[in-house]
């Protein structure tokens, strides 16, 4: 996306104050869940260590783990096929559903699936996908992406919904009980007349080749049950060692992502019983991360925390970063997963305030993989102000040079400031500095007092 | 005790009060300080930009200007904070991380400086995000602030008032509505004035009020500190 079509995105959200009000209300409601979940686990600092540990392993353990995994899932009957890109995972989808002569899924929610654009790649080969997340359902009615990981409809108000919900015959009030209740009547056709159910995994277990699947709405179960057929996307990164590992990871996960002590439901699917099982194991992009710097924001568990906690995505909304994965670990991830085309300027909506490092479960350091981003080529910088902060750090080496700099700049501003500049240095908040900077000011704090100025100003 | 003055970027040329006000306070707190002319900026802006050899080149150049062992004090708890973590492989340095301190933490944590004097004003304080997280240091700024007879403090939410460094100018929309935010918080104290411990912050603050036409001070938590004690005399 270029730096102006970004730019007016953002205002468009900045500039809603519907939206305004939904994120201030629903992120303290959030915020407040999470913090009280999580003093509530006792040494919850040792288990974030251990869960950090478990989660950040080198590529090459990786696929031990992958190989391993795909052994164990085949041999409780599992059928496993490898995808390498989101084109290619959307075609083992598809092929799957066509050998059965499926045109008709349900759907449990999954951001891999959004990922790989799976939706739209099944429409085009006739098959109808319907999310039945409530949230996700929701935003797909209203043909939108979802704005956070584990809460997509979360930037929505209830009025909203009910207006959503008005084109299919829904004449009842805002209330959220009721709202939910006609959504559960829509849906419950769509799980009987489905010819398969999609899902995501939340984690998958190398040791028992099982998915571990957490959810709250019972949709999951439904999704897991109901059609004949069932296939299940997981990226490669949500394959833990362990089921204590898994179960480690997934009291985390409650903790932060909703703030619950325990959520629900949670499934550990295996590949035994009267379904046909499919799980499609993704790269798209995350042997690549795992190759490179950012391979700490593969330890990721999607808790959705480090949105939550972010000053600016709470300014914004998801779709504020015009990419899937929002939030300070879509930052950290983007460029491998979603693979933006040209100069992306996403690195830089961040204030790199540090209150995701401090949140995150599993200690990835999000705010250094966002500095990290923008110092790749294609980060939204342009040669202008690659220019200027090449001359900056130039200046920085010859004090002289930059203190004239200085002074011309604030002689400048100041001249501007008063022929009739004023109010444009306003509008584009610049401030209009004193006359005379620490430096050129304070020779006599230096000389009248007995302190020294050291061997100051040599070359000045 | 020797001290080395570190005057940040921001505070040389936007704010040469907080730098005047930190270098009479190191003073009256008993310190010799030493101040070198030739600094410019510690290198955490290009830094932050993504340009680690840009941040190298500054940092270098900024670690050579204070050497060991006297310890290095500047009124800005970003600006340390990045020395901390990064002038031991930026500039060479790992020294420094050690002996580097932001003012308050300074007087408060190293010195047990006790505020002098008095003022009769009302203010809220602002916890800058690296003050808070990154420092950190959450207690000296309240600590010294509270100590001073005669001033209302009302400490503000720790949340991002929408500086960020470049962010300020790169996603400036978004930084104005983070700032905006913020001022309807000060608002909410009824203060008219606000303080921080980091020049970028009170930039953001009150070139935003300034534009939305919001009446509002700015003022570094060290030239509070050294107002009440020269009101004392």
């Amino acid at each position: 996306m270029s730096a102006r079509s970004f730019l007016a995105n953002l205002r468009r959200r900045l500039g809603d104050p519907t939206l305004s009000a939904t994120l201030s209300r629903s992120l303290a409601g959030t915020r407040a869940k999470r913090a009280h979940a999580v003093e509530a686990i006792e040494g919850y600092e040792a288990l974030r260590d251990a869960a950090s540990a478990a989660r950040d392993l080198p590529a090459a353990r990786r696929e031990e783990l992958v190989d391993a995994f795909a052994k164990a899932a085949r041999a409780g009957g599992f059928r496993i096929t490898h995808a390498a890109t989101a084109a290619e995972a959307c075609a083992a989808v598809g092929a799957i559903l066509a050998a059965r002569g499926v045109t008709r899924v349900v759907k449990g929610k999954s951001m891999i699936s959004e990922e790989i654009g799976l939706n739209e790649a099944l429409a085009r080969g006739g098959v109808e996908a319907t999310e039945t997340d409530l949230g996700e359902w929701i935003v797909q009615l209203r043909g939108e992406a979802p704005s956070h990981i584990t809460a997509p409809a979360l930037h929505l108000n209830r009025d909203q919904v009910r207006e959503t919900f008005a084109p299919l015959g829904y004449a009842g009030t805002n209330d959220p009980a009721t709202l939910a209740g006609f959504a559960r009547e829509k849906l419950r056709a769509e799980f009987l007349s489905a010819g398969a159910g999609i899902c995501g995994a939340n984690l998958a277990l190398a040791d028992a080749g099982r998915i571990l699947l957490v959810e709250n709405e019972g949709n999951g179960g439904l999704v897991t049950s109901c059609p004949p057929v069932l296939v299940i996307l997981a990226g490669i990164d949500r394959i833990v060692a362990t089921l204590d590992q898994a179960l480690l990871a997934h009291r985390l996960l409650t903790a932060n992502a909703t703030g619950q002590a325990v959520n629900a439901y949670t499934h550990l699917l295996s590949g035994d019983g009267a379904q046909e099982r499919h799980i499609v194991l993704v790269d798209n992009g995350r042997r690549a991360l795992l190759a490179s710097p950012f391979a700490p924001a593969a330890a990721c568990i999607r808790c959705g925390a480090c949105m939550v906690a972010c000053p600016v995505y709470a300014r914004t909304g998801g779709h504020g970063y015009g990419a899937i994965y929002p939030g300070p670990i879509g930052i950290a991830i983007a460029r491998h997963l979603l693979r933006p085309g040209g100069d992306d300027p996403l690195p830089y909506l961040c204030t790199l305030c540090g209150r995701c490092d401090e949140v995150c479960p599993v200690k990835i350091p999000l705010s250094r993989l966002v500095v990290a981003r923008r110092g790749e080529t294609g980060s939204g910088k342009g040669i202008h102000e690659r220019l200027a902060f090449a001359l900056h750090a130039r200046l920085c080496e010859r004090p002289a040079l930059y203190h004239l700099a200085g002074r011309i700049g604030r002689a400048l501003v100041r001249l501007l400031s008063s022929c009739g500049g004023a109010r444009l240095l306003a509008r584009l908040r610049v401030k209009v500095p004193p006359a005379r900077s620490f430096r050129d000011a304070c020779g006599d704090l230096f000389r009248d007092s007995s302190r020294t100025r050291g061997n100051g100003g040599g070359d000045a | 005790m020797i001290v080395h003055l570190f005057v940040p970027c921001l505070a040389n040329d936007l704010y040469p009060a907080a730098a005047d006000a930190t270098a009479r306070l190191l003073a009256r707190a008993g310190c010799e300080v030493r101040y070198d002319a030739r600094q410019t900026c510690c290198g955490q802006a290009g830094w932050n930009a993504g340009d680690a050899e840009a941040a190298r080149r500054a940092a270098r150049h900024a670690a050579s200007l204070f050497p060991g062992p006297h310890p290095v004090v500047g009124p800005s708890g970003s600006c340390v904070a990045f020395m901390r973590e990064h002038y031991g492989e930026l500039a060479g340095d790992p020294g420094l991380a050690g002996r580097v301190f932001e003012l308050t933490e300074f007087l408060h944590r190293r010195l047990g400086w006790k505020p002098q004097g008095r003022l009769p004003a009302t203010v809220a304080y602002h916890p800058s995000c690296h003050q808070a997280r990154a420092l950190p240091d959450r207690e000296s700024p309240l600590a010294l602030l509270r100590a001073v007879p005669g001033l209302r403090v009302f400490p503000l939410e720790e949340e991002c008032c929408g500086f960020g460094g470049y962010f300020f100018a790169k996603m400036a929309p978004v930084s104005e509505a983070l700032a905006a935010e913020k001022l309807r918080r000060i608002r909410a104290t009824g203060a008219t004035r606000v303080v921080s411990t980091d020049s970028g912050c009170l930039m953001n603050l009150e070139t935003t009020a300034r534009k939305l036409g919001i009446p509002l001070e700015v003022s570094h938590v060290s030239e509070l500190l050294l107002e009440a004690a020269e009101a004392a005399r």
